[in-house]
């Protein structure tokens, strides 16, 4: 199968510290790759970079089988398009309900007047109630983002990032604000529709033992460098907590 | 390498610190005993002008309600030149406080001028632009709808593009990221967060507007001020008793009214 996103050899110095060295990876759809690696191990440049949000200094990047690293303006916003993006904070827009919340990931296709309106027609709003119902969410679809919990809130998110129609999803620490049960449910989700929808999903982490229990395969991130996990690695040097006070 | 707990010592303020801020401080005294003098305070003269302030309340006692409902129209005429001043102000400040804040402004090209003009309307007056509009416009509530609005767009401007500025950027980041335009996102993510802080500073513009625009009759643009200076000019303070009485009673309404529809919002 061809993979759904691709990147070679990926560079990025900021100044004289070099946050990714000769990064590759490749992802297919059907499955969850986890990323591990300590906070300021080049992680979140990598997913800037996977989406030129920071423009790497070498190295190229395929969003399904295109190269987006000439894109400009609306060919790479369509390119972007095709990536979903879960964040740790999950980013709802609090005052708007779950379902509306879901709908803006339809947004770059609705006519302006229709989004300045916030009037949708059937066909979204059947995907988007799809997408709630898609993430276990059915008895909360009129409900105020700011009205769920942490881990119903990541669910509308996830929900949001499958109304885009992305099968590509980039999720940075989407469980690092929440408690470890909830935090394995929606890890549990997302590994679900991995499956079921076909998606292709690269999402960091820093707990070890959730990155085995719900990863298809788990890479390391440490200082710029990505490589696979050795096998029955434990937990690197790099997760212990900080060193005690001397 | 430490030693004991007992090595740590916090950080003391040096004698250094606490020189600089005496001298501050005598600084500030200063200049305030400069603003007495040429603000030519006399509590003398007060004394002195208490018996005939006396006299004129004495002698404005009962007042005089015999054209209560002219007076009643202007008091209308004061709250309908507030209401519509704020809402040509709100029009004037949409397109102002998109340019002049941080997190949404197309391109610091136009923040600067967005913020100076801003500033320009804010810093004068809507007493002052009456003053001036009623050269141009003509004597009547008009001129003073119209300086009212200038004022307000400028003040609302400024506190909504401050409100815009303390969004969360989160939401805004995801929506952009599932491809929406900046315009949809704008509408999307960030009008629904903010809304009601919005509608809250229009709202206390409005009162703030009302209050305003008691006073632009002097200038002759139109509203209650207008009978006020008519009255003290010819010294009836009966009739300047009444007027006060109004204007208290329509300023109170109007801050009640305001109060309970923002304790509404949120």
């Amino acid at each position: 199968m061809k993979p759904l996103l691709v990147a070679h050899g990926l560079r990025k110095s900021f100044g004289a510290r070099r946050a990714l060295s000769e990064v590759s990876l490749s992802l297919e759809a059907g499955e969850l790759v986890a990323v591990l690696g300590p906070s300021g191990s080049g992680k979140t440049t990598l997913f800037r970079c996977l989406t030129r949000l920071v423009e790497p200094d070498a190295g190229e990047v395929l969003i399904e089988g295109i190269s987006i690293g000439r894109l400009k303006g609306a060919a790479l916003a369509a390119q972007r398009r095709k990536i979903g993006v879960i964040f740790q904070q999950f980013n709802l827009v609090r005052r708007l309900s779950a379902i509306d919340n879901v709908l803006a990931g339809r947004l770059a296709e609705v006519p302006l007047w229709r989004v300045l309106l916030r009037q949708f027609d059937d066909k979204d709003e059947a995907r988007a109630i799809q997408a709630l119902c898609d993430v276990g969410l059915a008895d909360h679809i009129d409900q105020r983002a700011d009205t769920l919990s942490g881990g119903q809130q990541q669910r509308v998110a996830i929900a949001r990032a499958l109304a885009q129609q992305s099968r590509i999803v980039l999720a940075d620490e989407p469980v690092a604000s929440l408690d470890p049960e909830t935090a394995a449910a929606v890890l549990a989700v997302l590994r679900g529709l991995t499956r079921s929808a076909g998606l292709a999903v690269l999402c960091t982490l820093h707990q070890p033992h959730l990155a085995e229990q719900f990863a298809d395969r788990v890479l390391v991130m440490d200082n710029g460098v990505l490589r696979p996990q050795a096998a029955r690695e434990t937990t690197p040097a790099v997760f212990s907590v900080g060193e005690a006070h001397t | 390498m430490h030693g004991t707990i007992g090595d740590i010592k916090r950080k003391k303020r040096g004698p250094g610190e606490r020189i600089a801020f005496a001298g501050l401080l005598a600084l500030g005294v200063a200049l305030y005993v400069v603003c007495l003098q040429v603000a030519d305070v006399s509590f003398a003269r007060l004394w002195d002008g208490l018996p005939r302030l006396g006299g004129w309340l004495m002698r404005g006692w009962p007042p005089d309600l015999s054209e209560i409902d002219v007076l009643a129209y202007r008091a209308l005429e004061t709250v309908a030149m507030g209401t519509v001043g704020t809402s040509f102000g709100v029009l004037l400040a949409v397109p102002i406080c998109l340019l002049a804040a941080g997190n949404v402004t197309p391109s610091r090209w136009l923040y600067y001028p967005a913020r100076a003009l801003l500033n320009a309307l804010r810093g004068i007056d809507s007493f002052i632009f009456a003053l001036i509009l009623v050269a141009a416009v003509g004597l009547g509530p008009f001129a003073g709808v119209l300086g009212l609005a200038l004022h307000a767009a400028g003040s609302i401007a400024k506190l909504w593009a401050e409100s815009i500025e303390a969004a969360e950027p989160g939401p805004m980041d995801a929506v952009t990221m599932t491809g929406a335009s900046r315009l949809k996102t704008i509408r999307y993510a960030l009008v629904p967060d903010v809304l009601p802080s919005l509608t809250s500073i229009t709202l206390y513009m409005w009162e703030w507007s009302v209050r305003a625009s008691t006073v632009l009759g002097v200038v002759g643009a139109g509203g209650i001020g207008q009978e006020l200076k008519n009255s003290v000019d010819l010294l009836q303070f009966d009739r300047v008793f009444t007027i006060l009485g109004l204007i208290l009673v329509m300023v109170t309404a109007i801050d009640m009214l305001s109060a309970q529809l923002r304790r509404r919002l949120v």
